[in-house]
């Protein structure tokens, strides 16, 4: 698992949708905020962190698992004796790590641009936080890849589930003034608990930090034993 | 000689097609075993059978070992290698899938030995058609399997790469590994081939050594023998 591990690790760090979806994006949109809304631009650190980090997981990871299955590595995968689950947490291990990786990254550059105090007990929180949250993405993003057929389809899909999880949460607009239906869905939307618990990291707020913990738990059990039931090993 | 693989009435249907119909294949210790068959014969899916990767509709599969997905080493027909992953990185990583570490030294060895040790850090899936051949076979004997299954390893090679996989097939039998292999080939297996199976439409028409099966439908050769059986 160890080795498994290691090179994924070291092969996600040389990809380039690593580069552009987890780093440029957040950083440009740290910048325009920064200049377009600059009495509000702090207040958007954990959205973009979030957002970041949801991107990665669920996006990224979704398409390289695809692609891997399209190659059909997962089917001489399967004719190893290494247990699917084995694979599967290794590696997504490895890009919850990038995740973790990227959001401190995003984080510094946030901090230096908005020239904002910074306290390592939000590290400290944080870091479960993004760790639980990011393999969530990661066992939905096989889920994902499992139930399309090319790389068209993915991106519809990943679409239609990832837009009503960032626009049910409170990463761009507050819910306080959503319809009461909109509310109720950000209640049960884990991208929406991930934001809480970052937020709550930031705030040093632990009756919301556990609160999230505990939910985000919870979907990553449910996630693992989805992608681990769906996961598909080839086309045929 | 062990039996190493025993299989019995082995079916697959896909939809309303019966793709591998009642074949009984067995493979002994040691043995080159040449499975030949026109596009759609039933080869793949036999060998995916075999491999534990395509579950079979009804028959039985008996292994010397319990744990055969140890002892078996695969090429797919496709030979897939991991995107974004060095020659070096793959070799580590499918040595990982068996539970091995593999140090430094022995991944030079075996590269060295297959004239890839130039390619070792080039991502696999750069490789040319005749270069990921010999690194999916590098891969598929990692692990020191008692038996290698093949699936059309020479295909889309030139000769020169054909003669080269004949070679390296002849080397694992002199090191004691059984090997099932694939084929369209009728030079390749005449050559190295111990016993074949002529494969059409699903079903087993001829298993035995080439030469007795010449001897036996009384054809001048494998090539007319093969037309003989498939028609």
């Amino acid at each position: 698992m160890k080795t498994v591990f290691l090179l994924n690790l070291k092969s996600s760090m040389k990809d380039m949708y690593l580069l552009f979806w987890s780093i440029l994006m957040p950083f440009a949109a740290i910048i325009a905020l920064r200049i377009f809304l600059p009495n509000y631009s702090g207040g958007y650190i954990e959205g973009i962190i979030a957002v970041s980090v949801f991107f990665y997981s669920f996006m990224t990871t979704a398409f390289i698992a695809l692609s891997q299955r399209k190659r059909g590595v997962y089917n001489l995968l399967h004719a190893t004796p290494l247990p699917l689950w084995k694979y599967i947490v290794s590696v997504s291990s490895s890009w919850s790590v990038i995740a973790i990786i990227l959001s401190y990254i995003v984080l510094l550059f946030a901090l230096v641009v908005n020239q904002l105090k910074f306290s390592f007990t939000v590290l400290l929180y944080m870091t479960p936080i993004i760790l639980i949250a990011s393999l969530s993405f990661v066992f939905l993003s096989f889920f994902i890849s499992s139930l399309v057929k090319n790389e068209g389809h993915l991106s519809m899909t990943a679409n239609v589930l990832m837009i009503p999880m960032l626009l049910c949460s409170n990463a761009f607009f507050t819910m306080e003034k959503a319809p009461d239906f909109i509310q109720y869905i950000s209640l049960v939307n884990p991208f929406e608990w991930f934001l809480n618990g970052i937020k709550a990291a930031f705030l040093n707020n632990f009756s919301l930090w556990g609160e999230s913990l505990l939910l985000l738990i919870g979907c990553l059990t449910l996630t693992l034993i989805i992608s681990l039931k769906t996961f598909k090993y080839s086309d045929q | 000689m062990k039996r190493l693989i025993s299989a019995r009435q082995l079916t697959k249907n896909y939809k309303a097609r019966c793709v591998v119909d009642h074949i009984n294949i067995d493979i002994q210790e040691g043995e080159i075993v040449a499975l030949i068959g026109s596009n759609g014969a039933g080869k793949t899916t036999t060998i995916s059978m075999l491999l534990g990767i395509v579950p079979q509709d009804s028959g039985t599969i008996e292994y010397w070992t319990s744990d055969y997905k140890k002892e078996i080493g695969t090429q797919l027909q496709s030979t897939p290698f991991f995107e974004g992953y060095s020659v070096e990185d793959n070799m580590k990583l499918f040595a990982a899938f068996y539970g091995m570490t593999l140090t430094n030294k022995k991944i030079d060895d075996k590269l060295a030995a297959f004239d890839l040790l130039y390619v070792k850090k080039t991502p696999a899936i750069k490789l040319s058609l005749g270069q990921q051949k010999r690194l999916a076979i590098i891969v598929t004997t990692l692990h020191n399997p008692k038996l290698v299954i093949l699936d059309e390893p020479s295909a889309g090679l030139d000769p020169r790469g054909q003669k080269e996989i004949q070679h390296i097939i002849k080397r694992l039998k002199e090191s004691g590994v059984a090997v099932l292999f694939s084929s369209h080939d009728m030079l390749e297996v005449m050559n190295v081939a111990d016993r074949i199976l002529i494969m059409h439409h699903g079903k087993i028409m001829a298993n035995g050594s080439p030469d007795g099966l010449i001897v036996q439908y009384q054809t001048q050769n494998l090539e007319d023998l093969f037309f003989e059986l498939t028609k």
